[in-house]
């Protein structure tokens, strides 16, 4: 962490005494004007008393907080979130502005109906009226919940539309869960929305559930499944994460817990081997993961293209941190994927067996069938850093299936 | 050669500069008593093309046609009231007149003249209001956008000082406002930094009219409080006052052409031309940073108008108020190039009441406790009140609205004899 310079300190020091301070936490004096703000008017809203040395005595105990890198979301207790407003209390994770723009995404296509979120199961047997519930009440899965802003945010976007939609959310920490149940408290009160129960079950709920351990989850099968799970590795953790993320927020849902014997992926991808089995035993229409990089998602498109029946049926994508701006200049809107790896089934020897006939488009699969296999090609969609892998069944392809 | 052995060079010069040239007036006493004839045939026809229009409806409805009979229906009802006014008056002096009337009407009807004099003049004002063409965005709600101009720190505080007066204004007359944008500025103030842009955003229907002659620049003259030796500043504040748009197309539609989505409408932007930017974490982003930055910034390619939001912790609210401001800009930037376009037809009509950001509008000085407005060269002497948003505010406010339409009804009246020179 580079030191401030004495420059910048002084210059915050001439518009507000406070200002030093919260500079120590943000590192940069425009967003520490802003916080500064944020921070004042907290105090103006919460304090009980008139007083004014009161107000700057509280003010200072905030700034003195902030100081010490404690996020700002857990000193006001809240973030906004679309057009919601998140509780945030320690030990669980902050929602993120990159989180909020996909979400908002997914919601916009299933409103545009551009998903189908008809295929599944009981394509087969298609019964008009059960087809029409399902166009009604599709179901959503939120796997590692946390703060419950993923199913929040798309129930109050869709809810329109869908009248019978149905969102659970899952998260393996009980903190995570009170926390979302009170968020989902407030954004009924908020919104003035009765829970109207379908079959049973409210149309919002959070349960504790280790989406790792083979238990099935209950609940009949998902539509779509979301998930932003912890995804940074234990190295990246200690070298790319800020001070406030490494020393406040929860490595639970930062760093998956390494789980000895599961040697089909590295330890950050487990969640994403489990999301992706999750998503062929659901038949699930669609798929939406966070990633940390461009690697990982390399790792997760490999590992998804390998899977026997996700590929060749499905589109995948790629979407950065804005999906619905254009690509700026310098951005890839294309991924390749080496054919062999695929086929390979082993994510990782991608590196390992690009020789030079890496440059050869069509190429023989590594088992020796005789099956040509291509090197596939993965939209990326939007503007700025990678960040959610997109895989979806299209209309044309689950009617051709049997 | 001099009376006096010394003179300083600074007083000589001074004596022999001519006088200092006094502010120029434009006196908005002028009354429309008697009434020009071109304006009077210009309402005449208006009247003829209501009735032709209302036949024409009887017949088949058409909502355009019907809109237009609703702003012709003011003129004709205003000039069949002056017409039947003035046709009594005529009766009433032709009685007075002829000889035969007995003593005792000759009494009443001279009671009924000076009545009926009186009562012309008002409804001659009333069709006069009437004739002058109603501003398009009068019925909207607006943007008062406060920036600083030459001077400074001083400059500044005036701008807060302003902020805080049609704030009190506002909140006097009723008219619901609130702060969509507050920056500062970094500087050496104690306590609260200074104010480098206010917006407020006046939500009540109609504040674009009541406010819209406060545009333009400000100028104040005091001694500030970051002087020290106590000398009198001269500083100057940039007053723009912009129509606030509807925010979905369906609110709006008792305004006419308030639709997004018509590319002919004054109020559309094409959603490929604007350019979001948003502050971008440095490094990884995602979980691994969890920064509060929620600035949003957009610009609109083809004219290069740039907003940018940053005083909502939300991302999505700073993005929907930086669309309602750009959207706000636009639209007076489209009326303005228009407006451009028609004096630029009628070259040498002078007196078009627009005002931009480069004219100076009003003095507040506070040695005299002054506050003139060089449009109507009205004075106030009053200048807490003003600066309390009081009824003297009110005062020049009202005056400036009538010097406007003053104007507004002498380039129209301009504009007709051009037309009929023309012919």
């Amino acid at each position: 962490m580079p030191r401030l310079s004495h420059d910048l300190i002084r210059k915050a020091y001439s518009i507000s005494s406070f200002l030093p301070l919260v500079l120590r936490g943000t590192r940069a004096l425009d967003s520490a004007i802003n916080e500064l703000g944020w921070l004042k008017e907290h105090v103006f809203e919460t304090s009980k008393t008139d007083c004014p040395k009161a107000h700057q005595k509280q003010l200072l105990q905030l700034c003195i907080r902030r100081s010490r890198a404690e996020p700002l979301q857990y000193i006001l207790g809240s973030q906004p979130f679309g057009d919601l407003d998140i509780k945030c209390r320690p030990k669980v994770l902050i929602p993120r502005p990159e989180t909020e723009a996909y979400t908002a995404h997914v919601a916009k296509l299933l409103l545009e109906d551009s998903l189908d979120v008809l295929s599944g199961p009981t394509r087969d047997s298609i019964d008009s009226e059960d087809q029409l519930h399902r166009r009604r009440a599709p179901k959503i899965l939120d796997v590692c919940s946390g703060s419950g802003c993923i199913s929040l945010l798309l129930h109050s976007l869709l809810v329109e539309k869908f009248k019978d939609i149905s969102i659970l959310g899952l998260d393996i920490s009980k903190t995570a869960v009170n926390i979302a149940r009170d968020n989902l408290r407030a954004y009924i009160k908020a919104k003035n929305f009765v829970q109207q129960p379908r079959q049973g079950h409210p149309q919002v709920q959070f349960r504790i559930h280790d989406v790792l351990s083979p238990t099935p989850i209950g609940f009949g099968h998902f539509d779509v499944i979301l998930s932003n799970p912890p995804y940074i590795s234990n190295s990246h953790f200690a070298t790319e994460t800020t001070r406030s993320v490494r020393n406040y927020e929860p490595r639970l849902a930062l760093v998956p817990t390494f789980i000895p014997g599961v040697l089909l992926c590295k330890p950050e991808d487990i969640f994403y081997h489990r999301l992706l089995e999750l998503y062929q035993t659901n038949k699930s229409s669609m798929l939406v993961m966070e990633i940390g990089d461009e690697e990982q998602a390399r790792r997760v498109v490999q590992m998804a293209l390998s899977t026997a029946q996700v590929s060749g049926s499905n589109g995948v994508e790629i979407w950065r941190d804005w999906p619905e701006q254009e690509p700026q200049p310098g951005e890839d809107t294309v991924m390749r994927i080496d054919g062999r790896s695929i086929a390979a089934g082993f994510p990782d020897v991608e590196k390992k067996s690009a020789d030079g006939e890496s440059d050869t488009r069509l190429r023989e699969t590594i088992d020796g069938k005789g099956v040509r296999v291509e090197d596939t090609h993965i939209p990326i969609k939007g503007a700025g850093m990678i960040r959610t892998v997109i895989l979806s069944r299209t209309k044309s392809v689950g009617q051709e299936r049997p | 050669m001099f009376g006096a052995p010394y003179i300083c060079r600074r007083c000589f010069n001074a004596s022999l500069k001519p006088a200092r040239r006094r502010l120029l007036k434009f006196s908005s006493s002028a009354t429309h008593g008697s009434f020009s004839p071109a304006l009077l045939s210009r309402a005449r026809n208006l009247a003829s093309e209501q009735d032709r229009l209302s036949k024409e409806t009887a017949e088949s409805f058409d909502a355009k046609i019907a809109r237009r009979i609703g702003e012709l229906k003011g003129v004709s009802e205003a000039l069949k009231e002056w017409e039947a006014a003035q046709d009594s008056l005529k009766e009433l002096n032709s009685l007075l007149k002829d000889p035969t009337t007995d003593s005792e009407l000759r009494e009443l009807a001279a009671e009924d003249l000076s009545l009926t004099a009186s009562q012309l003049e008002t409804l001659s004002q009333r069709l006069a209001t009437s004739l002058t063409p109603k501003h398009p965005f009068q019925d909207l709600p607006c943007l008062v956008e406060i920036r600083p101009g030459v001077g400074g720190g001083e400059a500044a505080i005036f701008a807060a000082d302003l902020l805080r007066m049609y704030q009190a204004y506002c909140s006097r007359k009723g008219m619901r406002s609130s702060l969509l944008k507050y920056e500062t500025a970094d500087g050496d103030s104690d306590g609260q930094p200074p104010l480098a842009e206010a917006i407020l955003e006046v939500e009540s229907p109609g504040a674009y009219g009541e406010l819209r002659s406060e545009a333009g620049v400000h100028r104040v003259q005091r001694v500030p409080a970051t002087e020290s030796k106590g000398r009198t500043h001269t500083s100057a504040v940039g007053v723009l006052v912009l129509p606030s748009l509807p925010k979905s197309g369906s609110e709006g539609q008792d305004i006419g052409d308030a639709d997004f989505n018509d590319p002919e409408s004054d109020y559309y932007i094409n959603p490929g031309d604007v350019r979001t930017d948003v502050m971008r974490a440095r490094g990884a982003g995602g979980q691994h940073v969890n920064t509060t930055d929620s600035a949003i910034r957009l610009t609109h390619i083809p004219t290069n108008t740039v907003v940018s939001m940053q005083d909502s912790r939300s991302q999505h609210q700073n993005r929907e108020r930086a669309w309602q401001l750009l959207r706000s800009k636009l639209a007076q930037a489209k009326r303005e190039a228009r407006e451009e376009e028609v004096v630029k037809l009628r070259r040498g009509v002078i007196g078009i009441a627009k005002m931009g950001r480069g004219d100076k509008v009003r003095t507040y000085n506070w040695g005299q406790q002054r506050v003139t407005d060089h449009r109507s060269g009205l004075s106030v002497h009053n200048l807490d009140d003003v600066m309390d948003g009081g009824d003297d505010l009110d005062k020049i406010i009202e005056s400036v609205k009538t010097w406007l339409g003053d104007r507004e009804i002498e380039t129209m009246l301009a504009e007709d004899e051009a037309t009929n020179n023309a012919r």
